[in-house]
């Protein structure tokens, strides 16, 4: 039961949709509504207006674009992502990311963009998206834009604005993705997802994180060792400082750090053996 | 506002809260209480219909958002009294079922993984029948006899197949 | 009596359920589903603080608000008297009056002065709507003075502990003890080997996936009330309800219980929300209907399990276990729950000793209140905790002395020419034969090929353990006058009706009422074996205390050792009465009239026969009939039986505890069980299955966390976590059979006994997996990051 009074539309293009994200005062986007409606139900989000684009066929579909990326509409239901034969053999990370979500009923009405955009909730796309170096396409009043999906993590949509794509590089098979679900939420305790690309790996972790991050200095400590044993990756991950990693229900900073680099070292082997 | 909607077939027509939830329009709105309430957070999965041929939670789902689809609720599967299909005969078979709470969101769930398997001609494996059934949550059970059930419905879907 | 013969056999068959079209269908009808006409839409307001004064409620705002009907406090309900708790530990002195029945702490319908739990009930609104009434009760006004709080046993009895309740000082419910102190004392002193270990069981949730519900109707053209609610025992919430809480005669009050969407021990509980509906109804002239949600039911519903305990075992060198002690800490929450105090102490005290035969033993319980939900009972109620502390005693034990556990166990199980076996702590084993089922689980689970697989899974970086435990779990509550000497406030028997209708067919009437147990189809079984008739002829109810002969419920996996056996020997009697009409019908003595197969025909003389259908009318008829045989074939049987039924088991997990992670994955798990004979397998299999997972949870998952402030922190689904499809591992399943001499169908408790050694046998496979690192014990729930901590060789923190 939402007990807040709100309003609801459906716009019929992109444009309608801007004006009116633009005109109203608590306004949100609603697309699957597999985070929204849950903070609606409990009163963690109190928004005016629903603007619905779920339907809008601007913001569906998966494409080959000219420069070899593949663009994700933002309402691509999740479970379409990971069924998608060029998603799992050109970002298999990512679409090993969406499988990773939820439990079946979530994958078919929650979409990439809304997974990218949970904000405060852990979901396992942006971690993929990190590693994969893939962009985001922002739509706003100003026109459009993209910005990183590191990017995209750090400081979420601007006001105004709706995810309209996912940009992903195409690149091939040399990447995984490796989680630790929380029993209850089914969100990653943690989650990590790696990219072999010619400039080196790229690792992204969620969950044991205050949000999806790409670990830069264990890629850099990595790449010095040339070395991808657990030994070495998890001595990569014990430089981390401690404060990079928080604290959940039951589990520690020290055991999330050390969980992260478990899991980034398994990301590692299967992406090597799958290279 | 004013909603159209397709349930188990007929066109409905009637007046909604933007805020109403899909759940609220089927069991109060449409007095379609074979569609369960069993949390407040869509993690129990006994709402679980089928949205444009799709399985969804009908607690996360507003009746607006789902106005011009088709909805399938478990009534929409057999008539009052009637066959059972090809799923709930398997359930039934191998007692896949025991109070019952949790049983029409997982019958919901667990066709689509049926139907979809029937239109490619496989079989789903057990760690996969598994995975697609961790939206619904049994106290009773144990997953066990319901995982029992899929595999008797492909099998007999698949044997199906052959003879036809 | 003779037992039936015959091709119609069918007890025993798994014949398929006949509950299982209509709920595969969505037709059943839960309380949610109930839409009485004029229905008005209740809800409560639970406290928000632990342990406080309330100063105020305001109600203005609430009351202005639109569709409301009434919001009534604690002032409203007066007259209205406690919720009794009726089993009051260490026994009842009379069962004449004066009884003491609400018991010190008992709690109101509505808390008025001191809320003493978060979810305390202080308030309720009825409204148009359900949403009008979630509303209003956002717009109630609470004023507290929050006091001092207190959320564990042992906490709670230590000196300056804050004060639950006036009329309990230190907040002991009950020092209760069980078994030969200073025997035990002795033994423990002079044994070869001691070993001790300070346990955690931890509280759970029962969690039934059907919050509790309720709708009150009040019929003013008669005065009558009915009650639908979320029952496991109708019969005993008429008494209770009628009688102790409302103060009006229980004939005006009927109880109904829908389809109930499973309980494990929750719902056979009273709750204030029963009493409200009807109260509030009979007030507004309208139905009043109230639907719990999954945080209402996670703060109000009963809890299970929680005790501290520091557990003792002594023993010989050469693997003779010589003396068990237990000291426990039982955490009642902040009431006395309808029968909780009695499963904190008996139900667990009494059966620590489980298969073995321990020359000297003792138990004490502690129980005391705290500012926690209520406890109760929760499927496999005190018995797993028993078996927990035991189980875990004995491989600590095997440890100690460097016996295979496996080898500690066989040297102590009770042997199967000492039945019936007292185990000096209360309980009168009737039968059994654990040596043969402890070696069929053994072999079933391939024990003696684990070094094998030890080694293997270290090449995979996983550790491999294995986990015994065996149980023997008190069941079939039960011979009325042993439950009185236990406390039991009421008698624990249990009554099935048949009636053979003109036609021949059958309608049974048991006052046991089903939560998810198939009993239409099981009792249909029971009686067309009886008879030697089709099944198909035979129509079950129950539920409904207007139609069903009195009965108390469905509860400690009693149904089919209690109430079966009422349906079995009232058939009988019809029997008997068919003979003895049949004699007059065949035109023949008494003793040469035969029945079987369900007819009757002269002993040699098969061709003189009347069939059941014939009868039956005959006896519709009436005709021909001696003054001493009444016409009709109606019979009632009240059934006590002389003690409880013991079924027992075995249990084998095999678990890999990942050495980067901590993870544990139950990679197999077999159990042998005896529950005497089985009705119908199909079912016992599927309450076997369910209630493995169910105790996998409570070693793997599951916990009810209360922080420093008295809050369920775990008071979602999102927040406790409940074991998923993916989570169930691969089931062995076998059986032996030793039927119970109690009861003429030779049947033990079946639904609930599997969920007894799972948490035992899981913690024991993760401590052997973990053996060589020094590990003695880790408390539940085994969680990845304990488990990690202890691979690194921490201590637990």
């Amino acid at each position: 039961m939402i007990l807040t009074e709100l309003d609801y539309v459906r716009p019929a293009g992109l444009d309608e949709a801007l004006a009116l994200l633009a005109g109203t005062r608590g306004a949100r986007v609603l697309a699957g509504g597999q985070s929204l409606l849950p903070d609606l139900r409990s009163g963690a989000d109190t928004a005016r207006l629903l603007i619905d684009v779920r339907r809008l066929a601007e913001l569906r579909g998966i494409t080959r674009t000219g420069t070899g990326e593949l663009r994700i509409g933002a309402a691509t239901p999740l479970a379409d992502l990971a069924a998608d034969p060029e998603v799992l053999a050109r970002a298999p990370e990512l679409a090993a990311a969406a499988r990773a979500n939820g439990d079946p009923q979530v994958r078919n009405l929650g979409t990439a963009g809304g997974n990218l955009l949970a904000a405060g909730r852990p979901t396992d796309l942006p971690v993929a998206a990190i590693a994969a170096g893939a962009r985001v396409e922002l739509a706003g009043p100003g026109g459009r834009r993209t910005a990183t999906a590191e990017e995209l993590a750090a400081a979420g949509a601007p006001p105004g604005s709706i995810l309209t794509a996912l940009l992903v590089p195409a690149t091939g098979p040399a990447a995984a993705f490796e989680k630790t679900a929380d029993r209850a939420t089914r969100y990653p305790v943690c989650a990590a997802a790696v990219r072999i690309t010619a400039d080196g790996v790229r690792v992204a972790v969620t969950g044991a994180t205050a949000r999806a991050l790409r670990l830069r200095d264990v890629e850099r400590r990595l790449a010095a060792g040339g070395d991808h044993s657990t030994e070495a990756v998890l001595a990569a991950f014990r430089a981390e400082p401690r404060s990079l990693f928080v604290p959940g229900p039951g589990t520690s900073a020290e055991y999330l750090g050390h969980l992260a680099g478990v899991l980034t070292a398994r990301a590692l082997a299967r992406a090597a053996a799958s290279a | 506002m004013d909603i159209s909607l397709n349930v188990n077939g007929s066109d409905r027509q009637f007046s909604a809260e933007p805020g109403e939830l899909l759940v609220e329009r089927l069991r109060d709105g449409l007095g379609l209480t074979g569609t369960k309430v069993g949390c407040d957070t869509g993690q129990c999965g006994t709402c679980v219909v089928r949205l444009d041929g799709r399985s969804v939670k009908s607690c996360l789902v507003l009746t607006a958002s789902a106005a011009g689809s088709e909805v399938t609720t478990v009534e929409g599967l057999t008539p009052p009294g009637g066959e059972l299909t090809g799923l709930q005969e398997a359930l039934r078979q191998e007692h896949g079922t025991q109070c019952g709470f949790c049983t029409p969101g997982m019958v919901m769930a667990l066709g689509e993984l049926v139907d979809k398997a029937a239109q490619e001609g496989t079989a789903p494996t057990e760690p996969e029948i598994r995975e697609w059934l961790t939206g619904n949550l049994c106290r009773c059970t144990g997953y066990h006899s319901v995982v029992r059930g899929v595999q008797r419905a492909c099998a007999a879907s698949a044997a199906g197949r052959q003879d036809g | 009596m003779t037992a039936p013969t015959g091709e119609h056999r069918v007890l025993g068959q798994p014949l398929d359920s006949r509950e299982d079209p209509q709920l595969l269908r969505g037709e059943a009808t839960y309380v949610a589903d109930i839409d009485l006409p004029g229905t008005a839409h209740m809800a409560i307001l639970g406290s928000t603080h632990a342990h406080a004064r309330i100063l105020d409620i305001g109600t203005k705002a609430a009351e202005a608000m639109p569709g409301v009907l009434k919001v009534a406090t604690a002032q409203d309900f007066a007259d209205v008297m406690p919720l009794p708790c009726i089993w009051i530990p260490g026994g009842v002195e009379s069962h004449f009056p004066p009884h003491p029945y609400g018991l010190p702490g008992a709690r109101p319908v509505l808390t008025g002065d001191t809320v003493r739990h978060v979810g305390d009930p202080i308030a309720v609104v009825v409204a148009e709507t359900p949403r009008e009434a979630a509303a209003a009760l956002a717009a109630l006004h609470v004023e507290y003075e929050p006091l001092p709080v207190v959320t564990r046993a042992d906490e709670a009895l230590a000196p300056g502990a804050p004060q639950l309740h006036e009329a309990v000082p230190g907040n002991l419910n009950a020092y209760w003890t069980c078994g030969d102190k200073d025997r035990t004392d002795a033994a423990i002193a002079a044994a070869e080997v001691t070993v001790e270990l300070d346990l955690v069981n931890q509280r759970t949730v029962n969690s039934p996936i059907e919050p509790r519900g309720a709708v009150g109707h009040y019929d003013p053209a008669t005065g009558d009330y009915t009650l639908y609610a979320s029952t496991q025992g109708p019969h005993n919430h008429r008494f209770l309800l009628s009688a102790l809480v409302l103060g009006i005669p229980f004939n005006k009050l009927r109880v109904i219980a829908p389809t109930v969407g499973g309980s494990f021990g929750t719902k056979g509980y009273l709750y204030p929300d029963m009493a409200l509906v009807l109260l509030l109804s009979k007030e507004l002239g309208r139905p009043v209907k109230w639907v719990d949600t999954r945080t209402g039911l996670m703060n109000s519903t009963v809890q299970g399990r929680d005790h501290r305990q520091h557990v003792t075992l002594a023993g010989t060198r050469d693997g003779r276990i010589t003396a068990v002690r237990c000291t426990s800490w039982a955490n009642l929450g902040a009431y006395p729950s309808t029968i909780g105090p009695g499963v904190a102490t008996a139900l667990m005290g009494r059966s620590i000793t489980g298969m073995y035969q321990i020359d000297a033993a003792f138990c004490e319980v502690h129980a005391a209140f705290t500012n926690t939900v209520p406890l109760g009972a929760q499927r496999g109620s005190g018995r797993a905790e028993a078996a927990f502390l035991m189980e875990r005693l004995v491989d600590r034990y095997a440890a100690e002395i460097g016996m295979d556990p496996a080898e500690v166990r066989r040297r102590n199980l009770v042997p199967a020419e000492k039945f019936p076996y007292a185990n000096g702590l209360g309980w009168t084993y009737d039968s059994g034969n654990y040596r043969e089922n402890f070696d069929k689980a053994l072999e079933l689970a391939g024990y003696a090929d684990m070094p094998a697989r030890k080694a293997e899974a270290r090449t995979r970086g996983k550790r491999l353990g294995v986990g015994l435990a065996t149980y023997v779990a008190v069941c079939g509550v039960g011979p009325s006058t042993r439950m009185s000497q236990e406390g039991m406030l009421g008698g624990t028997w249990e009554s099935a009706n048949i009636r053979v209708h003109p036609t021949g067919e059958v309608a049974v009437t048991v006052g046991s009422a089903s939560t998810g147990q198939s009993h239409h189809t099981v009792f249909a079984q029971v009686a067309a074996d009886e008879f030697g008739i089709d099944p198909a002829q035979v129509r079950v109810y129950q539920g409904d205390t207007l139609k069903a002969p009195y009965g108390q419920g469905t509860y400690g996996s009693r149904s089919y050792s209690m109430a079966a056996p009422a349906v079995a020997l009232t058939a009988r009697k019809i029997k008997a009465k068919m003979v003895r009409a049949g004699a007059v019908f065949l035109g023949v003595p008494e003793d040469r009239v035969v029945y079987a197969d369900g007819r009757i025909h002269e002993a040699g003389n098969p061709a003189n026969a009347k069939t059941f259908a014939e009868l039956a009318m005959a006896m519709w008829y009436g005709w021909g009939l001696p003054p001493q045989i009444e016409p009709a074939l109606d019979e009632t049987t009240h059934f006590d039986p002389p003690d409880f039924n013991y079924p027992f088991g075995t249990h084998v997990a095999v678990v890999e505890v990942d050495e980067l992670t901590g993870e544990t994955e139950v990679v197999a798990y077999t159990a042998v069980d005896d529950a005497g004979n089985i009705g119908n397998p199909a079912i016992v299999r599927g309450q076997i299955e369910g209630s493995i997972l169910h105790g996998l949870g409570q070693a793997l998952m599951e916990a009810a966390v209360y922080d420093a402030e008295g809050r369920l922190l775990t008071s979602d689904l999102t927040r406790y976590a409940l074991p998923r499809a993916t989570d169930a591992p691969f089931f062995l399943l076998d059986k032996t059979v030793t039927p119970s001499p109690h009861n003429p169908l030779g049947a033990k408790g079946a639904g609930e006994i599997a969920t007894v050694p799972p948490a035992a046998a899981v913690t024991n496979a993760v401590v052997d997996a973990l053996s060589d690192l020094g590990v003695q014990h880790i408390d539940m729930p085994l969680t990845p990051e304990k488990v990690w901590r202890r691979l690194r060789g921490e201590d637990d923190q």
